[in-house]
């Protein structure tokens, strides 16, 4: 019936995501300040799998290095998207997204903790206290970000309907405070000066350097928020007329809020423990999904994932073929871009802004 | 950020040597721990709220040689006639000028914040007893009466405009990027200070020590060496004019990146490290050492390259050739850059004495950029 | 459509807000499978507040809503959804979809999460719009449709929900007398065909031809309950709705009006 046009066009969408996706993992892993030919990339690449001999120990560890970059990259832009996606789902706003509430900030200052419990491992170095070091900061991060999205939750839904006014006064609100948490944080350490650092670089981003742990965290975050799709999606559909009608119509509202609730914070903290503060990625990849394709979480949802990887990607691939290595990091760059993105939205919606 | 840090950091100076083997002392009570915490604040407070405030710092930052400003300029060639008797350094380069040049009693006062970054790093006894002061702020630096101020570029302009318009002189200094900035700065300041036979004859000293390093350095094998700081983030290096670069120069350590043609604090990531894989790579020990620290220093830098399972092909890593300077001498901007190539290659013919480092197998990837 | 004998009823129900307002007090009411009940009453006399409670929407302060003798608010959401079909008098919020993709949402309880909507279920959607004349609008959005038209569709997709009890709340505030008489027609059809059937509606006289029973609700309390003659008499609704009434008994209904008294209308 009538859904068949979307779903095809959904379907569509995916393979020529997953295709362009596939490009960009092959095009980042041949970038790099150094000459590698493409073969000595494939042998490395291979041998990475364990298929056949690796390269010398040095070119070896350079492919590697630039695997784990592209496939953290993916993931980060993958887990934010749905991050994003799943948060304007349950706030029933096309506004919100993870950073934009706080709940990227709120994984910072986790982050943050964590490193002060770890007694400040850069993030290059995620595998320096073994498995330890790589469970603290991304667990630290999971609590900062479920916090932070919980106390938006409640707060900007205290009077039923979540508008976008309150939605985003809330969100103001709640990045003043992380930020003075963050500050805080900051300002306890300076003594310990490489603490202090390695905080302050976190809040920039990062996809150099970047280890097989990185890369695993995030998947690993992004795998078990996935999980949570089948059991979110149409439900956040039904919310859309308002979480009175979707609890007439069979909706266990308030599991389906938890569940949001869990996989955005779960995606949006991995991301972070593995690359830092990146922002907007989540705001801007669903709002392009619902004008190429569908408005339906059904499909939001799950083509948000190859879209942030594609986008997040893209852009750093973009960035290091036109600016050169390391000029900006991806935080800034994203926020430089996705800043004025989000003015644009709100142009755009401004009869809404009239009203408020 | 790394520039950042060089630049606000630097500045140090000694006359006893060999801090790689020093014994360090338990930690100086005289000396607040927060030593140096204000500017890490001013550092944290312009580029830690955003990333244009990050770019700013950074920009504002550069290569550390640069002309100095014509202000500095002025103020380094005109002549008083007085002489001054109560002169106060603000900062870590200027403290260890003028205690290099004046007695303890001429010292209106030191600063607290930058005490740890220079020569008066672990030990001041002679010092002890002069007044301190936290901030360079003007009325904390009134309140000690100088006559003259002697002040960083990077200082805060308002404060010693502040401190002109109540009538106290304050000498600038200019931007030091090597041994001989820094040798001309000290002649300067010895004749603005009164003391110029003491300047000549510390220049006279310190040129010997530059010739003795200079025949040590032409004995031994030339090796090829890269700075590495990574604090979080993406590690950076030093390339031509710097005064680290300078440090590597003077010890007859060549500097990959300079001699790849790049300049100032930059960037370096793991796979551009990889790339150059140098002999032997020179990092900053922490600030303040652990009280039982031997041999590994265990600096955030040293912990990243000994541990960062990317790195372990690196023949500096495997072979442990990593030389870590204590955190005053691989920041210091003045003088004691001697100093500082002096214990560098203290460690450099100890490693040497270990064992010669293995050539490099093949050619590793070739650099582009 | 389930055609199980089906009885919703509500015992001592009150609801007191946290300011200390009575919403509902000491209300009890039931329905019976085949069966149209409307609920009357002035603005504020607590007509949607009691579908909602009946409808496991809102837990009351004190009594309980029971459907075959189970307690309503101890159902899990979809066992209540396939129950019991609640039609909201307005949206919250109008999402941008497709009129057929909305009214399928009505089939969200009977859907199997895994395997997806099946042919059962777009029948019940089509069967649903065609019920509610609204096949028409199958593929237009339903942001775009008429005051009347989304009435439509909104209880096409609480017909698609195949519940034996269907509460609906004010359905006609919105639409002109011959779309009122329409969707009276419906709700009287849906309770022939054997649901349970409990309407909130200012429409006094569609509600007594149409309903079996009828319920005068006043600041919260059961004012009257009974067959639409007993109910809608002269001094009972100039207590309840004021002087202003024209009240005219026909074709075993009753009309009211509202009527000005000559001063009144000065």
């Amino acid at each position: 019936m009538s859904s068949a046009n979307p779903i095809r066009r959904a379907w569509t969408t995916a393979a020529a995501l997953v295709a362009a996706l596939l490009a960009l993992l092959v095009l980042s892993t041949s970038l790099g300040p150094s000459d590698l030919d493409a073969a000595s990339v494939a042998r490395g690449l291979l041998a990475l799998v364990g298929l056949g001999e690796p390269l010398d120990a040095n070119r070896q560890a350079i492919v590697e290095l630039r695997a784990w970059r592209g496939l953290c990259a993916s993931g980060v832009g993958a887990a934010l998207a749905l991050s994003g996606a799943t948060i304007q789902g349950m706030f029933r706003n096309p506004l919100a997204s993870p950073s934009l509430i706080g709940v990227t900030g709120g994984a910072s200052v986790g982050a943050a903790l964590g490193f002060l419990v770890l007694g400040g491992a850069a993030p290059a170095l995620a595998s320096l206290e073994g498995w330890l070091g790589a469970f603290v900061v991304p667990s630290f991060a999971f609590v900062g970000a479920a916090a932070t999205t919980a106390v938006v939750a409640l707060v900007a839904a205290l009077h039923g309907r979540t508008s976008v006014t309150s939605l985003l006064l809330v969100g103001i609100a709640v990045n003043l405070c992380v930020a003075g948490l963050f500050a805080a944080i900051q300002y306890l350490t300076l003594a310990e000066w490489e603490v202090s650092k390695a905080i302050l670089a976190w809040t920039f981003g990062a996809l150099d350097d970047r280890s097989g742990v990185h890369a695993a965290t995030v998947w690993a975050g992004l795998a078990l928020s996935v999980g949570a799709i089948p059991f979110i999606a149409r439900e956040l559909d039904l919310f859309r007329s308002g979480e009175e009608d979707a609890l007439a119509l069979g909706v266990d509202a308030r599991r389906v809020k938890t569940l949001a609730l869990l996989a955005s914070s779960l995606a949006a903290s991995s991301a972070v423990a593995s690359a830092g503060q990146i922002g907007f990625v989540g705001l801007v990849v669903p709002h392009i999904l619902r004008l190429v394709c569908s408005s339906s979480y059904s499909i939001v949802l799950w083509l948000s994932i190859p879209a942030g990887a594609v986008f997040l990607l893209g852009a750093d691939v973009l960035q290091r073929v036109v600016l050169g290595d390391g000029v900006l990091q991806p935080g800034v760059m994203m926020s430089l871009v996705g800043g004025p993105f989000f003015l644009f939205l709100l142009l755009r919606q401004r009869r809404e802004i009239a009203n408020w | 950020m790394p520039t950042a840090e060089a630049r606000s950091f630097g500045r140090k100076v000694v006359f006893a040597l060999d801090p790689l083997t020093a014994p360090h002392p338990p930690a100086a009570p005289r000396f607040t721990r927060r030593a140096g915490l204000v500017e890490v604040l001013g550092l944290f407070s312009t580029s830690a709220l955003s990333g244009v405030g990050l770019l700013l710092a950074v920009a504002s930052c550069g290569p550390a040689a640069t002309d100095p400003n014509t202000d500095s300029n002025r103020q380094l060639s005109s002549r008083s006639d007085a002489v001054p008797l109560r002169v106060l350094p603000a900062s870590a380069t200027a403290v260890d000028f003028a205690t290099a040049l004046l007695p303890a009693e001429r010292l209106a006062g030191l600063p607290v914040q930058a005490l740890e970054y220079s020569v008066l790093h672990d030990s001041a006894a002679q010092f002890a007893a002069r007044p301190r002061f936290d901030v360079y702020l003007a009325e904390p630096v009134l309140a000690l009466a100088p006559d003259l101020v002697i002040a960083d570029p990077y200082q805060a302009p308002e404060t010693t405009e502040r401190l002109r318009h109540a009538g106290v002189r304050v000498v600038t200094l200019p931007a030091i990027a090597s041994w001989s900035d820094a040798r001309s700065t000290l002649l300067d300041l010895g004749a603005q200070l009164g003391v110029s036979e003491r300047a000549a004859k510390l220049c006279a000293e310190f040129d010997a020590r530059v010739e003795r390093l200079a025949e040590r350095a032409q004995a031994a094998p030339r090796r090829r060496g890269v700075v590495y700081s990574n604090f979080g983030g993406v590690g950076s290096t030093a390339g031509a004019h710097t005064t680290i670069d300078d440090v590597l120069r003077l010890a007859g350590l060549e500097n990959c990146i300079a001699t790849q043609g790049r300049e100032g604090h930059i960037d370096l990531g793991f796979e551009g490290l990889i790339a150059l894989d140098p002999d032997v790579i020179v990092v900053s020990a922490p600030l303040r050492l652990p009280p039982s620290a031997q041999g590994d220093l265990g600096g955030a830098s040293e912990r990243v390259l000994l541990q960062a399972s990317q790195l372990a092909s690196l023949r500096a890593v495997r072979e442990r050739r990593i030389v870590a300077l204590p955190a005053w001498l691989f920041a210091t901007g003045s003088h004691e850059i001697v100093s500082a190539a002096e214990a560098l290659r203290e460690a450099l013919d100890e490693l040497e004495r270990r064992a010669p480092p293995e050539s490099p197998a093949e050619s590793p990837a070739k650099s582009t950029r | 459509m389930s055609r199980v004998a089906t009885k919703l009823e509500a015992r001592e129900l009150s609801l007191t807000y946290p300011s200390g307002a009575r919403a509902l007090d000491a209300v009890t009411l039931e329905v019976d499978a085949g069966e149209l009940v409307a609920v009357v009453g002035p603005n504020g006399s607590g007509k949607s507040t009691l579908l909602r409670c009946l409808g496991g929407l809102l837990a009351p302060s004190a009594g309980r809503v029971q459907l075959d003798g189970r307690d309503v608010h101890s159902l899990h959401a979809l066992q209540r959804a396939r129950s019991l079909a609640f039609v909201p008098q307005y949206l919250p919020a109008v999402p941008d979809v497709r009129v057929d993709d909305f009214v399928l949402g009505g089939r969200y309880a009977h859907i199997d999460r895994w395997r997806g909507p099946a042919r059962e279920d777009f029948e019940h959607v089509e069967g649903a719009l065609e019920a509610c004349d609204a096949l028409d609008l199958r593929s237009r959005s339903l942001t775009e449709l008429s005051g009347g038209q989304r009435q439509r569709v909104l209880i096409a997709r609480a017909v698609a929900q195949a519940a034996p009890v269907v509460l609906v709340d004010e359905p006609t505030a919105a639409l002109d007398p011959a779309h009122q008489v329409s969707v009276f027609a419906l709700l009287s059809r849906f309770a022939r065909e054997g649901r349970a059937v409990i309407v909130a509606t200012h429409e006094l006289g569609l509600a007594s031809r149409a309903s079996n029973r009828m319920c005068v609700l006043q600041q919260g309390r059961v004012r009257v309950l009974g067959t639409p003659r007993d109910v809608l008499q002269p001094h009972v609704l100039r207590e309840v709705y004021g002087p202003d009434l024209h009240i005219e008994a026909r074709d075993g209904g009753v009309i009211v009006a509202p009527w000005p008294r000559a001063e009144s209308a000065r």
